[in-house]
């Protein structure tokens, strides 16, 4: 029996043994930061080492601490998280005010462990972390932990001060991370001062398998972060620098990979809550289309959005109003001047409204607060007015975060309306609209007309994806009843709105009813002069008639006059004739007998 | 582990746990199994030891991390080999392979005037 096991045995071995093994491509960890999961395709490596690598304050420790409540509370692993730099103490205080309730998980799930070394330690020679891992393997056999994080490493190897001990000693990390199957975060300060540290972080970024690098600028008066993932062995990702934000549920990255496909798609029309615009733009806007509504300043774009918003409400909808210019209060006063009752709805629960002044926030954690508000209220039409408000800053990421934003709204189908703030010239509306006018379907720009010491609104739709829509400039009338679109006057070459407008139009009846009485005289004097005419004509008609009798009359008398006058001359030729014929041969006087017969 | 053993100040090798008797001295010195450091420590504490008779009473003793690892959890070992020097009311740490005899030296002289 033994034998014959170990023929087997052997067998196996020699049939192996020409074999190269099975090499299974790299498995991944999520880490809970959905766009780091997103840009990495998965998170962080298993089995392997990854470097967090940023300065002070930029939330390695934070993005560390993250992972591991994430692999325990999602799949239920332990973690160690190994501090060489803040006493427990203090990274406990430091996450207190998170929502992740750290405090309240017990230390077998997850053990802070303080790797300090007492301030008034003497270092005399070489020493090697083999003690750390000896009591980590201790730990890992009683708690069964996946994920370790050594928070500040850097700060221990350093003290070897010596390159070839230091990678020795992170390559004992690595060592002993493969051999116990662990997932480990490494966080090293990056300073640029020494040469020296920058190739201690050059060296712990050629020793890891996936280097994150985490950043912090500052654009005008605004702080940005952003994640960059430098290097992740054996797998794709994102290399570019994403906007991240720390708030109040850790570390959030708004990855800027926009998919734009599966979006809901809806045939279904939502009303503006103008009906004379719904009319131009076939019936109102299609539900869960993007809406950029762009214009100068006090071109009623709020007052439209507004207006969307409360005509939603209204059939029962649920809207999320995000105002970055004016504070809640201020909005519904001033909507109620113009017969918009958003009161009503904030009452009802249906309409929510989140201010966000712009310079208290960075554009990521705006755009992190509005997703919370998509999350929580689950709105069917978000506003944020202005959209452009995350452009006013010198902050490189705006048109993503704007895109985001948008982008957000699509995949969920909710009906999405931004203004955008733009100055009166033609290019700068094409060109600072740029970016969220590729993504928006349907363009509404607003613009002033000044005529006569007269500011008046044009609206004009520069697009509609979709819909039939008007290609007229129309007149957008604010009045205590609400929004409406004027007909504009178009004549003469022109385009005449407001009063200028009105004149025009008075001008014209004016006009036109002088030329109707005009008209009157003209055809009573013609048909005046025509009768005139007539009577005159009527006049020549008998005359001409009359004379024509009397020619008539004198031709016949003439007639009469000619046969008088022949028979006359006949009879004077016969008497003549009779005279002579006394002496006329008889043959001759019978001839003149028979004549007389 | 904050659970088993509440810890003072910057001192994470547990004070409870110490070796110290009355007056006496204790030298103990943490190591993982015979790696080079650890040889290296062990053979320059003993040639010290052996060049340097002040301290009066003193015991020295040997702990290996790795064959003790549940040791290392409860003293908080981070670095090997540690050199703690532990007097009836404070103690010393000295990390490294101490090959700085100088420095070696300054310690157990501040060890010596502990009692």
């Amino acid at each position: 029996m033994r034998k014959v096991a170990k023929r087997v045995s052997e067998r196996r071995w020699v049939r192996d043994r020409g074999r190269t093994p099975k090499y299974q491509p790299i498995r991944k960890k999520p880490t809970g930061i959905a766009g780091f999961d997103q840009i990495t395709d998965g998170g962080l490596p298993v089995g392997r080492l990854t470097a967090v690598i940023g300065g002070p304050g930029m939330g390695k420790s934070l993005f560390a601490l993250q992972f591991l409540l994430n692999g325990l509370r999602t799949a239920g692993e332990p973690g160690l998280f190994v501090t060489f730099e803040e006493p427990v103490d203090r990274v406990r205080a430091n996450v207190a005010g998170l929502d992740w309730a750290f405090n309240s998980i017990p230390e077998n799930q997850l053990a802070l462990i303080d790797a300090r070394l007492p301030a008034d330690t003497v270092q005399a020679g070489a020493f090697d972390v083999s003690g750390l891992l000896a009591a980590l393997t201790a730990r890992k056999t009683v708690t069964g932990a996946c994920n370790v994080v050594f928070d500040g490493i850097d700060l221990l190897i350093s003290s070897l001060n010596d390159e070839y001990l230091e990678r020795r000693e992170l390559a004992r990390i690595d060592d002993w991370i493969r051999a116990e199957g662990m997932t480990a975060i490494l966080t090293v300060k990056s300073y640029s001062m020494s040469e020296r540290d920058q190739k201690r972080a050059d060296l712990i970024q050629y020793l890891t398998d996936c280097v994150i690098r985490l950043e912090g600028k500052l654009f005008d008066a605004n702080f940005s972060r952003t994640l960059r993932v430098v290097k992740y062995r054996g797998s794709n990702f994102a290399p570019d620098a994403v906007p991240m934000a720390i708030g109040h549920s850790g570390i959030e990255v708004v990855p800027n990979q926009i998919s734009r496909d599966n979006y809901p798609v809806f045939s279904e029309r939502i009303s503006s809550g103008v009906p004379r615009l719904d009319a131009i733009l076939d019936g109102g806007f299609m539900r869960g289309s993007s809406i950029l509504l762009s214009g100068a300043p006090g071109t009623a774009k709020t007052s439209l959005a507004a207006s969307l918003a409360a005509a939603g409400c209204a059939r029962g909808r649920k809207a999320a109003f995000v105002s970055f210019d004016e504070s809640d209060v201020q909005i519904i006063a001033n909507m109620k001047s113009i017969g918009i009752d958003l009161g009503r709805h904030v009452a009802s629960g249906r309409l929510a409204m989140m201010s966000l002044r712009s310079n208290g926030h960075s554009p990521e954690e705006c755009f992190l607060k509005i997703c919370d508000l998509v999350r929580s209220h689950k709105p069917d039409i978000l506003v944020v007015d202005p959209l452009s408000a995350f452009m006013e800053t010198a902050y490189p990421f705006a048109a993503v975060i704007a895109e985001s934003v948008v982008d957000l709204a699509k995949s969920k189908g909710i009906t999405f309306l931004g203004t955008s703030l733009l100055g009166q010239a033609a290019g700068e509306v094409e060109a600072s609209a740029i970016h969220v006018s590729t993504i928006a379907d349907t363009w509404i720009h607003v613009s002033y007309v000044v005529q006569n010491g007269e500011r008046n609104r044009a609206l004009t739709i520069v697009k509609s994806r979709g819909t039939g829509h008007s290609n007229q400039v129309r007149e957008l009338a604010l009045t205590g009843k609400g929004i409406d679109l004027v007909d504009v006057y178009v004549g003469d070459g022109k385009v005449l709105l407001g009063s200028a407008r009105l004149e025009k139009q008075q001008l014209e009846t004016r006009d036109e009813r002088l030329e109707e009485v005009q008209h009157a005289r003209r055809k009573f004097e013609l048909g005046r002069g025509i009768a005139e005419l007539q009577a005159r004509a009527q006049a020549i008609v008998q005359e001409l008639a009359s004379k024509r009798r009397e020619a008539e009359l004198d031709e016949s008398a003439e007639k009469v006059r000619g046969v008088a006058r022949r028979r006359a001359i006949t009879q004077r030729g016969l008497i003549r004739r009779l005279a002579d014929d006394s002496c006329v041969h008889p043959r001759h006087k019978k001839q003149l007998g028979k004549q007389r017969a | 582990m904050s659970a088993k053993a509440p810890r003072k100040g910057h001192m994470p090798v547990a004070a409870a746990n110490s070796g110290a008797k009355g007056n006496e001295i204790c030298l103990r010195l943490y190591v993982a199994s015979t790696t080079p450091n650890s040889e290296r420590a062990k053979a320059n504490l003993d040639a010290a030891l052996r060049d340097f008779s002040v301290v009066p009473g003193y015991r020295v003793e040997l702990i290996d991390v790795l064959a003790d690892a549940k040791r290392a959890v409860t003293d908080n070992v981070i670095v090997t080999p540690t050199l703690l020097a532990i007097g009836p009311k404070r103690q010393l740490m000295m990390i490294g392979d101490l090959s700085d005899s100088h420095k070696l030296q300054g310690l157990l002289k501040a060890a010596a005037s502990f009692g």
